[in-house]
């Protein structure tokens, strides 16, 4: 069954680099991987069972608690799957959508940073960790001021905005994005061409983008192969079509280009969040609903509506009766799930410590890999 | 692409199929395509489900090489379904033509496995199988993903209990040990598929509605349970003592038929009368215990929304109590 020099190894589930309750059952030849096979469901909670079992709006906090570092791209994606289903989709005030894109981006920055933090310290680089959460708790801090809450926002309702933008918030997102570029150039100038980053990470776990596609993995790591593909820029919803934005590919799909698309994508998401500062200004404050029934029963039907969250494509399927306030099947097309299937083939052949770079470059979220 | 849904009429089968986005991949596939369909703006196409494989594989070629999700939907209790009890969804994408589509197959529990078409399927594969039970013919792996090896039951079908089962230990002491987990040395095949078990439900899920006045006299009341709320019992029908028994009728013709009856039969009448359960008790039983005292809060009707909760105060109020 095994050669002399293999051996098998539990990588997990209780290890500070598998970011959650990841195990990864390992076959080594000394220090080389052979055969990795990740083992998940640790953190199962029935989220789509309990989707089932109430009506649509309750739904919402459940979304935050799927990916948690995410919960304002799981919200968009789910509102806007519901009013898909319901057709409401053109009847969003522009206020509301801009909000939304607002509220996105700055989880898209705050994801970003997250993972950046973990990554440079999985690999062994301590400071950008605490640069990070620098950055990240002023993120935190605007979420905390708009809704209350800091992690599970729960902060958009089907056919709008619940509350309109407090007093002095965009001034305070104004004050933030300005220096937020200058906090992305510190970051770079500790890793972008640190010796020992490059080597941890240039040639580490690549994937062409065909082998991507046929693996079905989107976001960051799709765009680390060079493919330029976003569903901001492909499917365009909410006011992104109105927004000036550029898609960053890699060229390699190693890790350090995965890395450097994550970089240049926060960059990014601080441009659109500054056109979006004059944009939600010349709104009508206040109109952030759409005049809908309070009482959600959509006709009967099935739609997939996916978004561009900071992990990659997510996608909601509801299938409705038309006679429940309930969906009569909700499932949930978690990014983080369907790229973590191909960690046993960017991580074939490289040594174990790579292994902890792959997990941290994928960017899973055990939340949201497990439901 | 919602907005173009909701403004060109519904198009027929035919029409669909010949949509240029899918007409090279449906006339490869013929007889295959047994229907199509279109709902805000998403294609829909049904496959018989033993050629599933080759359709997948012709659409693959025809610029579908992107398989975003594969789910299952278990049918059984869909109002007015006939079909087969699974469907299985298979939402694909077009870097091409930049659109999606859905293929979708109706069976009774195996699918031939589309992951020598695509590598991704492997896992959705599994999921699929771990909730819903449903077997890829030919995946090279299908074992569970989520739930643990040796688990019996499969969560997402419709008639496993939204509550759980405990790992099984109090429902099948003899194949699960107290305290939880599988059996040591279980490898998952010698246990009952949950589905197929045919007696009553000890602890959990659903009780039969007819049993719960005899649990309630037996002073066994059962803990509300909100997520029965959306379900109609067998026993909701007008009898002659009570004649608004009749979750069709309107409140006030429920309380015109009630308004010579006690205050039981005023509550009673108030209610949503489907004897969903969601409260603890059927519609009778909630009533003679908010008449008796026995429960002070008039709140617990789930199906009956504001309106049965306010007549329920209204008459509570009336009544002095």
């Amino acid at each position: 069954m095994f050669d002399v020099h293999e051996m098998e190894v539990n990588f997990g589930p209780q290890h500070p680099s598998t970011h959650g309750v990841l195990r990864v059952l390992l076959k080594l030849d000394g220090e080389r991987i052979i055969d990795a096979k990740p083992i998940i469901g640790y953190l199962h909670r029935g989220t789509e069972k309990l989707f089932e079992n109430m009506p649509y709006p309750q739904c919402i906090p459940h979304t935050d608690r799927m990916d948690y570092v995410a919960a304002a791209t799981n919200n968009l994606g789910f509102v806007e799957t519901v009013e898909k289903l319901m057709g409401i989709t053109g009847q969003i005030p522009k206020r509301a959508q801009i909000m939304r894109v607002m509220l996105s981006e700055l989880q898209r920055i705050s994801s970003h940073l997250l993972w950046l933090a973990t990554h440079a310290i999985d690999i062994g680089a301590m400071t950008p960790f605490f640069y990070c959460f620098r950055e990240r708790e002023q993120v935190l801090d605007l979420f905390e001021t708009y809704c209350g809450a800091r992690l599970t926002l729960n902060c958009m309702r089907i056919g709008g905005m619940p509350d309109d933008l407090p007093p002095g918030w965009l001034d305070d997102l104004e004050a933030f994005t300005g220096k937020f570029e200058a906090a992305v150039d510190e970051y770079e100038s500790l890793l972008t061409n640190n010796r020992i980053w490059k080597r941890r990470t240039v040639g580490v776990g690549v994937i062409s983008p065909e082998e991507a596609i046929e693996w079905g993995i989107t976001g960051p790591p799709l765009r680390g192969t060079g493919l330029e593909w976003d569903l901001r820029r492909a499917q365009p919803y909410e006011c992104y079509s109105d927004l000036k934005f550029e898609i960053p590919v890699g060229k390699n799909g190693d890790t350090y280009d995965r890395y450097l698309v994550r970089m240049a994508e926060m960059r990014q998401s601080n441009r659109i969040l500054r056109q979006c500062i004059p944009m939600v200004k010349a709104t009508p404050a206040g109109d952030i609903k759409a005049k809908i029934s309070r009482v959600i029963r959509p006709p009967e039907g099935e739609v997939y509506h996916s978004i561009e969250s900071p992990k990659g494509e997510l996608g909601y399927y509801i299938v409705s009766d038309g006679k429940t306030q309930n969906a009569y099947r909700l499932r949930v097309r978690p990014p983080s799930f369907v790229n973590l299937q191909a960690l046993p083939v960017m991580a074939k052949g490289h040594l174990v410590s790579d292994l902890v770079a792959l997990i941290g470059t994928i960017d899973i979220v055990l939340g949201e890999v497990d439901r | 692409m919602a907005e173009t849904a909701t403004a060109s009429p519904a198009r027929t089968a035919d029409e669909i199929k010949r949509d240029p986005l899918v007409a090279a991949a449906v006339a490869r596939s013929g007889e295959a395509i047994t229907g199509a369909k279109e709902f805000a703006g998403e294609i829909t196409l049904n496959v018989a489900a033993d050629r599933i494989r080759e359709v997948a594989a012709a659409f693959k070629e025809d610029g579908f090489s992107y398989l975003v999700d594969l789910t299952g939907v278990d049918y059984s209790k869909y109002p007015g379904w006939t079909g087969a009890r699974y469907g299985v969804a298979y939402m694909l994408y077009s870097f091409r033509k930049n659109a999606r589509i859905r293929l979708k197959v109706f069976s009774d529990g195996v699918v031939p496995s589309v992951t020598s078409v695509w590598k991704t399927a492997n896992w959705h594969e599994r999921e699929t199988f771990d909730m819903m039970g449903i077997r890829f013919d030919g995946h090279p792996n299908l074992e569970r993903i989520l739930m643990w090896e040796g688990f019996n039951g499969h969560p997402l079908r419709k008639d496993f209990p939204v509550r759980g089962i405990d790992t099984g230990a109090r429902i099948y002491p003899e194949v699960f040990p107290e305290g939880g987990g599988p059996k040591a040395g279980s490898t998952g095949k010698d246990v009952k598929d949950v589905n197929m078990y045919k007696g009553e439900w000890k602890h959990y899920g659903t009780w039969p509605a007819a049993s719960i006045s005899a649990r309630a006299k037996a002073g066994t009341q059962q803990p509300p349970a909100p997520e029965l709320a959306s379900q109609v019992a067998e026993t909701a029908k007008p009898t002659e003592e009570a004649p608004w028994h009749d979750p069709e009728m309107p409140m006030p013709q429920r309380l015109d038929l009630a308004k010579t009856g006690s205050l039981k039969d005023k509550l009673f009448a108030a209610m949503a009368q489907t004897d969903c359960t969601a409260c603890g008790w059927d519609c009778e039983g909630y009533a003679a215990a908010l008449a008796t005292g026995e429960s002070k809060d008039p709140t617990l009707c789930v199906p009956g929304e504001a309106e049965t909760e306010m007549k329920l105060k209204e008459l509570l109020a009336a009544a002095g109590t």
